[in-house]
């Protein structure tokens, strides 16, 4: 009864969690939440001698705002008024793609591309550097 | 020709009227048919360079403008799908509504570095692989390939400025700028490349030879103006054809009017100028005739009826007031002469009975010596009377012109030779050498009143006679082709120069010793003269002064 409770308790995790991956074409080793955060925020842009080149999905989307919320840990508006101010200095927020298709294309594509898509969508030609888990 | 003019003051105010109206007509008519189908061809080349610069203007911005646009897409972020491969179509969604939005015929194209087209406006070229990958040398550029104008664009990527990641490309239907190019029923308009290989717009059926950067032809229909375009066109040239009867259909609709409408004009000047000179000439000519009525008529009393204040009225008021007294003065005259030959005739028959009876008297009764003296007197003294009454009639009748003239071919030399035997006897009894020389007269017939002729000759012969005391008087009778010259020079008792005017007035003498002894009435050289001039011929005097003697010559015009 007990276990049974277990494996409801995990059942329902796994139905209601959502599992997402950082990609990239590149190996990189020792990814963590902030070496994540710092790259997206171009505050971190080359890595092992390679330029990196973030990838955003558009601005409404799910898996977005799970990253933002997961990862960057800052708020829509927060982020907007920081791009706002990267933007005066010369910095772009990073490249945006419509669906997670692209993103995976994008991403074999480039060198040094990093992205992020849901973790069932990865294929063979990314490399997984980071995951998490959102249970909305 | 110079007699139409000279004789006649209409016809040359006709001539001046017709002058002034035709001459800005004609210098009018000559302007529009020679020199203003060249002005207004000037100036419709001059329309055509500006229509032609116009639109050379608006192709180059248009063309600019595409250019333009390319660069922009080129920059576009969107432009990052091309890395996956367009998967999410933004890039050829956006192609597409640049696409509709231009409503041209012109496709977009992104072309990736591996020469595939990844994105466009149309699908049906999708995935194909792009021909063209040699004609992209430099980041940018315009390059012409057959019908087709081809702007292309490097695309780099967003992040990074130095990798290209692939081209944009517009491929531009060169026959689009045909709504450039107007093409109405007047104008025609249509591009040329250089080498003649492509037409934009409908191309001529001629073939125009081109000479400079900017010109223009004229054609036998048409009028074409063409300029060399310039930047991305500049192998091109563009052309204005003007259809010429169609844009001068105006001028020339003008002139057929104006040549249709001038026999109109020219007959129309001549009438006016024909009605204007008659209006004017009408009171001269009314003038004109009236004098000449009046000289044929004599009648004095008619009045010229005219009312207008102008130099014609003042004339037609000065000859009216001419005639007045002319009328006036003819009457007093002719009262005088009706007066004087009643006169005459009222004197003449208690006359004639006071010569009858002293002649009775004189030769019937047995009258003492001095009785005969008396009634001698009487009659002598009648006499002088009576031949003083025919003088004054015979004068009074020519003043009134009513002397009968019966011109007769006769023989001047006898007639002479007749005066000569009647008055010899006279002579004689002066002891006068008296002489007739006829040698210088050779006309066989002469017309002339005898009558008359005789008359003037005893007169001029008596006179002769009468004013000789002694010496000799000499008739001569001499003629030219035109004249017959009579003259009678005597060695009497001359006359003084300051005297020569009063010879022929009517009773007046020279008043000198010698002629107040003779007899006379005074009327002989007066009344000679006047029947001279009823003959048309003329008494002239000369002497060389007082007792020098006197020559008389009476000239007479050789009638044809």
């Amino acid at each position: 009864m007990k276990l049974g409770g277990v494996f409801f308790i995990l059942f329902s995790l796994n139905i209601f969690a959502q599992e997402y991956a950082v990609v990239s074409n590149v190996l990189l080793h020792d990814i963590t939440k902030s070496k994540l955060k710092a790259i997206f925020l171009k505050k971190l842009t080359h890595l092992n001698k390679i330029h990196l080149v973030p990838v955003n999905l558009s601005s409404n989307n799910d898996i977005r705002e799970a990253f933002e919320k997961e990862i960057l840990q800052m708020s829509k508006k927060r982020l907007k008024s920081y791009w706002s101010k990267q933007h005066y200095m010369g910095n772009r927020p990073p490249v945006t793609m419509k669906s997670q298709e692209s993103v995976l294309a994008f991403t074999r594509n480039v060198l040094g591309a990093i992205s992020y898509v849901k973790i069932e969508n990865v294929n063979e030609n990314v490399n997984i550097l980071y995951k998490w888990r959102s249970n909305d | 020709m110079t007699d139409f003019f000279k004789k006649s003051l209409a016809n040359r105010l006709l001539f001046s009227f017709i002058s002034i109206g035709f001459l800005p007509f004609i210098i009018f008519l000559i302007y529009t048919l020679v020199l203003s189908e060249t002005k207004i061809v000037n100036k419709l080349i001059l329309d055509q360079h500006h229509n032609v610069e116009v639109v050379s203007k608006l192709i180059k911005t248009h063309l600019t403008s595409l250019d333009k646009e390319v660069s922009f897409l080129s920059r576009l972020d969107v432009m990052d799908d091309i890395l996956a491969d367009d998967i999410d179509k933004r890039i050829s969604r956006l192609l597409e509504q640049k696409k509709e939005d231009y409503s041209l015929s012109l496709e977009f194209f992104v072309v990736s570095n591996n020469n595939k087209i990844i994105a466009s406006s149309s699908k049906d070229k999708l995935s194909n692989n792009c021909s063209l990958k040699q004609k992209f040398s430099k980041n940018k550029g315009i390059f012409f390939l057959n019908e087709n104008l081809y702007i292309y664009n490097k695309i780099f990527a967003s992040f990074d400025k130095t990798e290209t990641i692939g081209i944009l490309i517009l491929e531009y239907k060169l026959d689009n700028l045909r709504v450039f190019l107007d093409n109405s029923r007047q104008e025609h308009a249509f591009m040329m490349k250089k080498d003649k290989s492509l037409y934009i717009g409908n191309r001529p059926s001629f073939d125009i030879t081109i000479k400079n950067k900017k010109g223009s032809v004229s054609l036998d229909n048409y009028l074409v103006v063409y300029q060399k375009m310039d930047n991305i066109l500049k192998d091109w040239y563009i052309f204005y054809m003007v259809k010429k009867d169609i844009a001068l259909y105006f001028f020339y609709n003008f002139i057929h009017f104006m040549l249709y409408l001038s026999p109109f004009i020219l007959v129309l000047i001549i009438v006016v100028s024909v009605k204007f000179s008659k209006y004017i000439f009408k009171p001269i000519e009314k003038l004109t005739n009236l004098t000449d009525e009046i000289i044929v008529s004599k009648e004095y009393s008619k009045y010229l009826d005219m009312v207008s204040e102008d130099e014609i009225g003042r004339l037609a008021n000065s000859f009216n007031t001419l005639l007045n007294t002319t009328d006036k003065t003819i009457d007093a005259s002719d009262a005088k002469s009706a007066f004087i030959s009643n006169m005459s005739h009222e004197l003449k028959t208690p006359l004639n009975a006071i010569i009858g009876f002293s002649q009775y008297l004189i030769s019937y009764e047995n009258l003492t010596d001095e009785q005969l003296d008396i009634v001698s007197n009487i009659e002598s003294s009648s006499q002088y009377l009576l031949e003083m009454i025919h003088g004054i009639l015979d004068i009074a009748k020519i003043e009134a012109g009513k002397v009968d003239i019966n011109i007769n071919t006769c023989d001047c030399k006898s007639l002479a030779q007749e005066c000569f035997s009647m008055l010899e006897p006279l002579a004689q009894d002066k002891d006068l050498s008296f002489d007739f020389n006829y040698e210088k007269y050779t006309l066989k017939k002469f017309k002339t009143d005898e009558k008359i002729f005789k008359q003037i000759l005893l007169n001029l012969l008596s006179n002769a006679i009468k004013y000789t005391k002694k010496g000799s008087i000499n008739l001569e009778l001499s003629n030219t082709t035109k004249e017959v010259f009579v003259k009678i020079k005597d060695s009497g008792i001359g006359i003084e120069k300051e005297e020569m005017p009063k010879l022929f007035k009517e009773f007046s003498r020279i008043d000198n010793t010698l002629s107040s002894k003779q007899k006379g009435t005074g009327l002989g050289l007066s009344l000679s003269k006047k029947l001279a001039q009823v003959l048309d011929a003329d008494i002239y005097l000369k002497s060389d002064g007082l007792n020098k003697g006197t020559e008389a010559i009476f000239v007479l015009k050789v009638r044809s």
